[in-house]
């Protein structure tokens, strides 16, 4: 399947894979936000490295994770570009009456280091179990219902939709449509949007229908009972080990 | 008598103007076999969809006996199962056993129960190894038979099917048809809302025949044979019935007008024995 799959790898097994999704996803959350907060270079390279290797005991393929994170990279690489330009201080280094400074240099190398970390981390906390498993887990953390349930749905339509937007663009290819910038083409685009914009409105009324039919009542049954071991809580300690250590590194090279 | 079902005077007009049901009288027998036949637009899915209150129309709907109100839908949903024409629109759930188990445990049974229910749903329908897969990348006659799956696992005493087989190819059609034939033989009461009459005598004792209200309501070979009647709302008669009600009409056959292909051999047999 596509990067819409998210959870395609779930089945691996490692330590990541079997801790507690619940402790799993509270204490690399925490490791995220530790990482991003960081100031200083050095300690963020150290969380770029932690990432990196939690990565890799998860054993997801690279090549999977990288097709995934590809987009959010393009968006943070430009940033140790910019902000040189941008940031305010000593200049090292003059072209055409622009100043590059080197705080901003270090602060656009800090946010893309942070960046990447944390986009590193999204694959071991949300690919390593079944989607629903996480989404589950997340409700037993604290997510509200209501979430939980727009979550469930939209991850399995989505597909769903997919499809009904691939035939809707065959079916206007096949009576020799070119999609163009002109007026007219737009206006064919919009009935089209429209169209599937109705059926899918439609189709949320019929599965609403189908789950009060069998007896919904506003709460998704959930049989996912998690069960924590002394082993979840050592990776838990470990993690957050990590987190608090990274923070503490911070402090003391920026002061 | 001691209907399952009992429709009286009900009528339904949709919010936009259009008049669905008007004055639908009948009543089914437990443990019956109907099929409801009537053309596009008769307000089949319509009807079907106050039998278990998803839809309130005015008139009186009964339900082994008990009448439709608010405080009664909770009981009624779990006495009438009903399986919608698109299963895109019930395998709502991550995984097919999900989508199975959560009417049971809408219904609040025990897990154990729970889990009876939904392996011997699973079996029902053929599906017993697909519990862990998602629904979306079931084949189309798959996901028609998890659909009915996902009602089945509530046990429940009546069983609403709206058209059931269509778009299925010849072999999931016979795989449905047996399947209607087997929870028959348990007891359920069972309606079916369909297009293809050629397969109704092999599923309904009886045919109750739909255009906004009741045309005919009675046994499958004698609603079925109504050449004209069916005609009249854009209706087929059996490709089999129909050949031998032209050889009756021109005086070369006698007999019963045959439904099934070994009732028109011995039919045959008969004519060319004359
Ligand atoms: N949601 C709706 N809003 C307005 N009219 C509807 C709606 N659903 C169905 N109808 C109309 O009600 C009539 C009966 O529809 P339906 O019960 O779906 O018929 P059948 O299932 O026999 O084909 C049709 O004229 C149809 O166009
Ligand atoms: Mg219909």
């Amino acid at each position: 399947m596509s990067h819409l799959e998210i959870d395609g790898y779930s089945h691996l097994a490692s330590p990541i894979h079997r801790w507690d999704p619940r402790v799993k996803i509270a204490s690399l959350l925490l490791l995220t936000f530790s990482i991003v907060l960081l100031k200083s270079l050095a300690v963020a390279l150290l969380g770029l490295a932690f990432s990196a290797a939690i990565l890799l005991i998860s054993r997801l393929p690279f090549s999977y994770v990288l097709q995934g994170i590809k987009w959010p990279l393009l968006f943070l690489l430009p940033f140790p570009l910019i902000l040189p330009l941008t940031v305010d201080g000593e200049s090292f280094f003059i072209l055409y009456g622009l100043g590059f400074s080197i705080e901003g240099l270090e602060q656009g190398l800090v946010m893309m280091t942070r960046g990447v970390a944390a986009v590193v981390l999204i694959y071991p906390i949300f690919g390593s179990s079944p989607f629903n498993t996480t989404v589950h887990a997340m409700r037993s953390l604290g997510l509200p219902e209501a979430l939980t349930q727009i979550f469930l749905f939209a991850y399995r339509y989505l597909f769903l939709l997919r499809e009904e937007f691939a035939s809707a663009s065959r079916s206007l290819a096949s009576r020799g449509f070119i999609k163009g910038t002109d007026a007219a083409s737009i206006r064919v685009l919009g009935a089209a949007l429209g169209m599937l914009f109705i059926r899918s409105y439609e189709r949320s009324e019929r599965i609403y229908r189908a789950m009060v039919s069998k007896g919904y009542g506003g709460d998704l049954p959930s049989a996912d009972r998690f069960r924590m071991e002394g082993r979840d809580l050592l990776k838990a300690l470990i993690v957050l080990g990590l987190a608090l250590g990274l923070q503490g590194l911070d402090w003391m090279v920026i002061g | 008598m001691n209907p399952a079902i009992e429709v009286v005077g009900l009528s339904y007009r949709y919010p936009d103007g259009t008049v669905a049901l008007d004055g639908v009288d009948f009543s089914i027998e437990r443990g019956s076999s109907v099929a409801l036949l009537g053309p596009n637009g008769a307000g089949k899915s319509t009807l079907l969809l106050h039998l278990n209150g998803l839809l309130r129309g005015e008139g009186i709907v009964r339900i082994l006996g008990r009448e439709m109100e608010e405080a009664t839908l909770p009981w009624v949903r779990r006495q009438v199962g009903l399986v919608f024409q698109d299963p895109d629109d019930q395998l709502f759930m991550p995984s097919l056993e999900e989508d199975v188990a959560f009417g049971p445990r809408n219904l609040g049974l025990s897990e154990r129960e729970v889990e009876v229910n939904v392996s011997w749903a699973l079996k029902v329908v053929g599906l017993t190894g697909m519990a862990g897969r998602c629904p979306h990348h079931l084949s189309f006659g798959q996901k028609k038979r998890a659909a009915l799956a996902t009602v089945l696992s509530m046990r429940p005493e009546v069983l609403i099917l709206d058209e059931p087989t269509s778009n299925l190819d010849p072999r999931s059609k016979g795989e449905v048809i047996s399947l209607i034939g087997e929870l028959k033989r348990r007891g359920t009461t069972i309606l079916t809302a369909i297009h293809d009459v050629n397969i109704v005598p092999a599923i309904a004792d009886q045919v109750l025949l739909l255009d906004r209200k009741v045309v005919e309501f009675g046994p499958t070979r004698e609603v079925l044979v109504k050449r004209g009647l069916l005609k009249g709302l854009g209706l087929d008669v059996p490709a089999i019935a129909d050949l031998f009600i032209s050889l009756k009409d021109g005086g070369q056959y006698p007999g019963e007008i045959p439904f099934t292909r070994d009732e028109a051999l011995s039919a045959l047999a008969q004519i060319v024995d004359r």
